[in-house]
């Protein structure tokens, strides 16, 4: 009976505006069989820092955030601080 | 022919030559006693039983010590001719096949076949030709399938049937490709009281109760929908809760924090203590950053509950979400203005905690 702790990146979801929603699993497990799994999700913007971020992760921002994505979502972001309050 | 009243007139052995008494010399009603003949005879095998001598009889004890070929033999024994003390062991009978007809109901117990084991045995219906424990149907006709490898004993209230194995165990219920697998509870006054239904065409699974189909249903695409309802638009897809790392945008930071949150169906409700935020004052728009799920359209804008803030007064902050986006911002309640990092930093906000709850894209 051994008792271990992993802890992985399970879900990665590209949104439309190049945001990825990044979910990391977290399980105990008992000879292999998963006896609990907690999820933390971090959520990484266009442009954003992924110096620490799980290999998958830059490689899928790396293929995704484009210049031209990442301008695209300033803009955005522009725009509705731009718009905020209306 | 001589007078046999005359004595003096008989024959005697002496004055016949020996030899000389043939066949046709003897009546054919002449019998010579066993009594007349004079020790054993001999050679009668040479002679043997007539074949057509239907009537003759004999006894064991004057067929002597010789042997009786099945040669010999030119008649049928039948049933008749067998006395009802005569024993005829095993051995002594020859290969014989016992046809049905010859073997009496009920005649034969168990332990008079192969010590109680039938091999070799075929079966149009139920066997154990390949697995001795297949079916076992126990004193109190309990079924079990696939024997005691489980080392389960089943509850008392459902051991009518137990399907076991020492692995992955399973039963499979097949039905047509247009047509649904049920399996059926039922009671004295409702044959279908209570069911769970596989349709094969909509590959819909649906649980029923009360005499009612689907209760609940889970959609062929995921997702749970409820009293027949099967629009997938219903149907209730998602469940998850977690932690979330909440951050401020731009120049500001926040040293530690304690977010979580849950979402279900397309429902997000995230909470977060956001604690030593470093405000810089400048004019950028103070928002909250990412939140676990994207949020819907704009016009889905949801509000935020500030649970509580070191801040002298965040009365009139109200945090509205952004579209589409993973954060929300604040703006003024009485002026509609966005808060900027300036306007956090003149508040005093080095604490916050927040509720809240919006629909996901």
């Amino acid at each position: 009976m051994a008792l271990t702790k992993e802890t992985v990146v399970d879900k990665i979801e590209v949104l439309e505006n190049g945001t990825l929603q990044v979910r990391t699993a977290t399980r105990v497990l008992e000879d292999g069989e998963v006896l609990s799994s907690s999820f933390h999700r971090h959520v990484l913007a266009p442009g954003a820092d992924i110096t620490n971020e799980d290999a998958k992760v830059v490689a899928i921002a790396n293929a995704t955030w484009t210049p031209e994505v990442v301008t695209a979502y300033n803009d955005m972001i522009a725009a509705q601080e731009a718009n905020a309050g209306e | 022919m001589y007078n046999t009243g005359n004595s003096s007139k008989n024959v005697t052995t002496t004055s016949i030559v020996d030899g000389t008494i043939s066949n046709a010399d003897v009546d054919g009603s002449a019998a010579i006693a066993t009594s007349k003949l004079s020790g054993a005879v001999t050679s009668i095998t040479s002679h043997g039983l007539a074949s057509s001598a239907t009537t003759d009889t004999t006894n064991a004890s004057n067929i002597g010590s010789g042997t009786l070929s099945n040669s010999r033999l030119s008649l049928d024994i039948s049933n008749s001719d067998v006395n009802a003390s005569a024993a005829i062991v095993q051995s002594k009978l020859a290969t014989l096949a016992i046809t049905d007809s010859e073997v009496a109901n009920d005649a034969l117990s168990g332990d008079k076949i192969d010590g109680g084991t039938i091999s070799d045995f075929a079966s149009t219906g139920i066997d154990d030709n390949a697995n001795a424990n297949a079916i076992t149907i126990d004193v109190n006709e309990r079924v079990v399938i696939g024997g005691s490898d489980s080392s389960v004993t089943p509850n008392a209230s459902a051991d009518d049937l137990m399907v076991e194995s020492s692995g992955a165990t399973g039963i499979t219920i097949a039905a047509g490709t247009g047509s649904t697998a049920r399996l059926a509870f039922a009671d004295s006054g409702d044959s279908l009281i209570g069911r769970i239904t596989y349709d094969n065409v909509s590959n819909d699974m649906s649980f029923g109760t009360g005499g009612v189909d689907d209760r609940v249903i889970i959609q062929s695409t995921g997702g749970i929908s409820f009293n027949g309802d099967s629009a997938a638009a219903n149907a209730l897809d998602d469940y998850e809760e977690g932690t979330w790392t909440a951050s401020i945008n731009g120049a500001s930071a926040a040293a530690a924090q304690t977010a979580r949150y849950t979402k279900i169906g397309n429902v997000v409700t995230a909470y977060a203590y956001i604690s030593s935020i470093t405000n810089t004052n400048n004019s950028t728009q103070f928002q909250i950053t990412g939140l676990p799920f994207a949020t819907a359209a704009a016009s889905l804008a949801s509000g935020v509950t500030i649970g509580w803030s070191n801040a002298a007064d965040l009365s009139n902050w109200r945090g509205i979400t952004n579209s589409s986006s993973n954060n929300f911002y604040f703006s003024d309640a009485v002026t509609g203005a966005t808060k900027t990092h300036a306007n956090a930093q003149s508040a005093g906000i080095t604490h916050l905690i927040f509720t809240i709850t919006y629909r996901s894209a």
